[in-house]
């Protein structure tokens, strides 16, 4: 592998990981009132039921307030949007390089074709999740340079173990 | 692996994983103050030299030392605060033991 390719898939693997992690850790966050209070519904007994779920209501009403007021700023919306165009493209055309070693008779004609549509599918994949999460996030430049942060790591980290 | 490729792969690993913990406190509107960033720059050498250490002691592989240093970078504040927490609760004890 040259060194390029090697810089390139270290970056890819390790922004796709730490984003991922990113991604799920932020939205179990906006998630976790919500799983106390149907935690608290699943343990409640007797006369108590209807007030635990109308607590548990009030807690699903909650996180959409919350969501509601998270994007305020102008441009989350098409930040959303087009975060989610991104992600929906990379999905695939990361699947398309395989699909076409599959179906094919020479696979071995279409590695290089693989080869660029994998690095496609990383590139609008992590982009895509970064606009997801700047675009439901309280700070959106922050966000942002936070993403820019851990793909720098990614590039300390490609360049080192050359 | 040289040297300095384990120390300069556990400085990046810690930093990635303070970045990581940073960009969740900030994404879920707590407020990050110039003593956060303070103690992160603090604590990026100490943990990176740690880890870096510890990896050509011990001949660990890459992996290990990545997630070593992540997992060091993301409660490397929670740590700090406990310890901090810890030596104040020793600090009045002595302290109250003396005035006694």
């Amino acid at each position: 592998m040259t060194a390029l390719g090697h810089i390139m898939s270290v970056v890819a693997i390790w922004t796709m990981m730490l984003f991922g992690l990113r991604f799920a850790v932020a939205a179990g966050n906006w998630l976790l009132p919500l799983a106390g209070a149907a935690w608290q519904l699943a343990r409640c007994e007797g006369p108590d039921t209807r007030i635990c779920r109308r607590r548990f209501l009030q807690a699903v009403d909650q996180l959409h307030i919350d969501l509601h007021s998270a994007i305020t700023t102008p441009w989350s919306a098409t930040l959303l949007f087009a975060g989610s165009v991104l992600i929906g493209f990379a999905f695939a055309a990361g699947s398309a390089g395989d699909a076409a070693q599959l179906v094919s008779h020479h696979p071995e004609a279409w590695t290089a074709f693989d080869i660029v549509t994998d690095c496609i599918a990383a590139l609008a994949g992590v982009t895509g999740m970064a606009f997801v999460q700047a675009a439901t996030s309280r700070r959106r430049t922050a966000s942002f340079l936070v993403s820019a942060a851990l793909v720098l790591t990614g590039l300390g980290i490609g360049v080192v173990t050359l | 692996m040289r040297e300095w490729q384990a120390y300069a792969l556990a400085a990046f690993a810690v930093l990635a994983g303070q970045v990581l913990r940073v960009g969740q406190k900030i994404e879920a509107g707590r407020p990050v103050t110039w003593r956060d960033l303070f103690v992160m720059c603090s604590l990026l050498p100490a943990f990176g030299s740690i880890v870096g250490a510890g990896a050509t002691h011990f001949g660990w592989p890459a992996w290990s030392i990545l997630v070593a240093g992540i997992s060091a970078g993301w409660v490397g504040f929670g740590t700090m605060r406990f310890v901090l927490v810890l030596a104040r609760q020793i600090g009045a004890q002595m302290t109250g033991a003396k005035g006694e």
